[in-house]
This record gives structure tokens, C-alpha cells and sequence, in this order.
């Protein structure tokens, strides 16, 4: 069997089983904590949040409704998730820091919430309804209507170097793992593991072990390590000398960066409030 | 040679189901996004689409580590609707190094400071 299909097989039998299992014994999935909700990093500012992508993509909504229209063709209007539903940006950057998700998940990356769950099948219900002509009016690439919607939400915004944006982002999160101040509260956070017989250099260590990796429902000592790790972040005060640091580091290169910077805040700026006014006018 | 593809999944279902996105770092036109990379998002091992092609499809958390590929990436495609966002821990910890915006190409992830580093990628859904 080809490994492309080998894989494809694979794929529909583990989401089979997932499901069946899902449906009988799935707790509800949690709202993101406050945990997570609170951790923010300068960068942030510049980044467009999930909540900033969902005002994008429901302003872009409309205006392929609209131009459908024109077209004599319908598109419907996904649902909006719930805002308290959405996945914080920075929920994961120092591992898991939720206990009500390192007890569900351990380390795995917790379900969508409902709303945005829902939010998706309508979005993949709808894009398999569509028919060849609609596809082509949508997505075509001269004249798409979402190309349309896309230029008209860009209108004005500033070019921006992305490229420069990503890489900083990569530098400045590895040159925070060098610092001594985050070193030293590593090594806390090690010996509180240590003590829990757990052995991990640091909470990336522990969040990518290879026996995590293997696919299907965490196990108990995934469980447990997870819930080790939250407590000795707690202890430590991990989280808080970690993201302090990475603001300190981050501040530095925006000043460094001022012309690159003030151009990422203003496309982001003006690409989202293009966005609500076409809520405002046509929602 | 024929190129070695691995499809790498978590959920089947998926195709065009988002909106085109914003400061596309590389908009793809037709033919670049057709290729044996379907719908959904590649990963390949060298620069310009080559070696070996990872093809992912993403649970309904979004999240996919890299398998074969990990820390061996070197260009990517996504046709799909949705940004992608690269992390170089598994399991999507730590801070995502680069976003793929939708219907863009990368035929150096070197461009972004990314070349061999991607181990996990989510897809995100708001």
C-alpha cells in the first residue's frame, strides 16, 4: 500500500476509534484559565491574537457574502466563536501552566471548546457543500471573492517585514532561555521535580519527552508528570522570572527595531479596524 | 526518483475552509500551490519542494508534530485557508518561531530563520 494512503487509513481508523471513545467517556472541555489567559508578551502587541483572526475572518465573511451575491450565489455566515473560548496566545509558551488541563490532558494540547469547534464544521460543512462554480468564485485566484474581501480589509495597511518579525520571535524566546535569572529558576524547577522523582532540565524538557508523542489519550504518568510540572511552576515562580525576562529581552528589541515595529502596529491597527467597521456596517 | 510522501494526520476532514489571511509573506499563485501537496499544508526537506514531502492534516486542536521531519524542514506549502504556526518544540510548547499564512508558499524556511527547526505545527482556528 502506497504510504501516503497507508497513512490516510491509519488516520480515519484512529479518528474512528477517538470518536466512539470520545462519545462515551470525554469530559467537557474547560475554558482556557486564567493562567493562561493572563500571560502576555510585548510582542503580542504586534502578533494578530486568535480573537484579532476571528474579527478578520468574520468581517471577510460578510464581504464574500456580499460578492456572492452579486454573483447570483449564496455563501453562508459561520457563527462567531465565543470569545472566552478561544485559545489564549501564549497558552503553552512555557509549557502547561493550567492544573484543570495538566489533570484532563497532561501534556497533550486540550480540544477546542464547543463554540469553536462548532465554528469549524460549519466552516468545513460549508466548504464541501460548495459547488465547482462556487469554489472558482470564492477562491478564484484572479477574482476570488476572498481575494476581493482580503484587499479590501489590506486597503492602506503598511508593508511589513514579516520575515524580520519571525525571526526575532524565534531569537528572542532562545536568547530567554539563556538567561541566568530564567537558568537559575530552571534549576528550581528541576530539583521540585527531582523531589517528585521526576528528571527534567526544564519545562520544554518535560513537555516534549518522547513518550508523549506516541499519539492517543495521555496516560496516567503523562498525567501525573504534567501535574508535577504545574505544581514546581507554581513553587518556583517559573512562569512569572520566565516571562519577565522574555519582556525585558523583547522591550530592548523593539526599541532596537523602532521603523519595523511601529509599521507591524499600525497594519495590524488598520487591518483591524477596516475589519470592524465592516462589522459595524453590514453585521 | 520518485518523491517519498507521508501523510501525518490527526483528522481527515479538511479543505478550503478559512479566509485568505494578512501580510502574506509569499502569495501563491496557482501553480505553485497545485503540486502534490493537495489541500491541506506540506512540509518538504529541502529548499524548493524537494525530498521528502510531510503532508498534514490537522486535528480539531490543530496540532500535528513533525515525525520524520523534525528539525529537517526546509520549505513549506500551505494551500489551505487557515495560517500555520511553526513551532521548534514538539507538541506545540514554547513560542511558535514563524506563521504561514494562508495560501502561501516558503521555498526557503531559511527566509524566516526557520530551516530545520519546525518539530510541531497548528493550524490555528479561531
Amino acid at each position: 500500500m502506497p504510504v501516503r494512503l497507508a497513512g490516510a487509513v491509519a488516520a480515519l481508523l484512529t479518528v474512528v476509534t477517538a470518536c466512539s471513545t470520545a462519545a462515551r467517556t470525554n469530559p467537557p472541555v474547560p475554558a482556557p484559565g486564567v493562567e493562561a489567559r493572563e500571560l502576555s508578551v510585548p510582542f503580542d502587541r504586534y502578533n494578530f491574537s486568535t480573537a484579532d483572526i476571528m474579527i478578520l475572518e468574520a468581517a471577510e465573511d460578510l464581504l464574500v457574502r456580499d460578492c456572492m451575491r452579486k454573483r447570483g450565489m449564496v455563501w453562508e455566515v459561520v457563527p462567531p466563536g465565543a470569545a472566552d473560548d478561544l485559545e489564549p496566545p501564549n497558552r503553552r509558551r512555557y509549557g502547561v501552566v493550567e492544573p484543570e488541563i495538566a489533570r484532563l490532558y497532561g501534556y497533550h494540547v486540550a480540544p477546542d471548546r464547543p463554540s469553536v469547534a462548532r465554528r469549524a464544521e460549519a466552516r468545513e460543512r460549508r466548504t464541501k457543500g460548495l459547488s465547482a462554480a462556487e469554489r472558482q468564485a470564492v477562491y478564484g485566484e484572479t477574482d476570488g471573492c476572498l481575494q476581493q474581501a482580503r484587499s479590501h480589509i489590506e486597503q492602506g495597511a503598511p508593508p511589513v517585514d514579516m520575515a524580520l518579525f519571525n525571526k526575532l520571535i524565534t531569537q528572542t524566546f532562545e536568547e530567554s532561555q539563556r538567561d541566568p535569572k530564567v537558568l537559575q529558576v530552571f534549576r528550581s524547577w528541576s530539583g521540585c521535580m527531582r523531589a517528585e522523582e521526576l528528571r527534567y532540565a526544564d519545562p520544554l524538557a518535560a513537555i516534549t519527552d518522547q513518550r508523549w508523542l506516541s499519539g492517543g489519550p495521555p496516560t496516567q504518568e503523562e498525567i501525573r508528570t504534567a501535574q508535577a510540572d504545574v505544581r514546581c511552576k507554581v513553587k518556583t515562580g517559573l512562569v512569572s522570572v520566565w516571562s519577565g525576562v522574555e519582556k525585558r529581552i523583547q522591550d530592548n528589541v523593539v526599541r532596537a527595531y523602532p521603523a519595523e515595529f511601529r509599521a507591524l502596529g499600525a497594519a495590524k491597527d488598520q487591518q483591524l479596524a477596516a475589519a470592524r467597521r465592516v462589522l459595524a456596517e453590514q453585521g | 526518483m520518485r518523491r517519498q510522501t507521508i501523510r501525518r494526520a490527526g483528522v481527515v476532514a479538511l479543505a478550503m475552509t478559512g479566509l485568505l489571511g494578512i501580510g502574506l509573506p509569499v502569495q501563491a499563485n496557482a501553480e505553485q500551490l497545485a503540486s502534490s501537496c493537495l489541500s491541506s499544508f506540506c512540509l518538504y526537506e529541502h529548499d524548493n519542494y524537494t525530498g521528502t514531502e510531510q503532508e498534514f492534516l490537522f486535528t480539531s486542536n490543530g496540532c500535528v508534530n513533525a515525525g520524520t521531519l523534525n528539525n529537517k524542514a526546509s520549505s513549506m506549502r500551505n494551500p489551505s485557508a487557515g495560517r500555520i504556526q511553526f513551532y521548534n518544540s514538539a507538541n506545540c510548547a514554547g513560542s511558535y518561531g514563524y506563521v504561514a499564512a494562508p495560501r502561501s508558499v516558503d521555498s526557503d524556511l531559511t527566509n524566516n530563520g526557520f530551516d530545520n527547526l519546525t518539530s510541531s505545527v497548528k493550524r490555528v482556528n479561531p
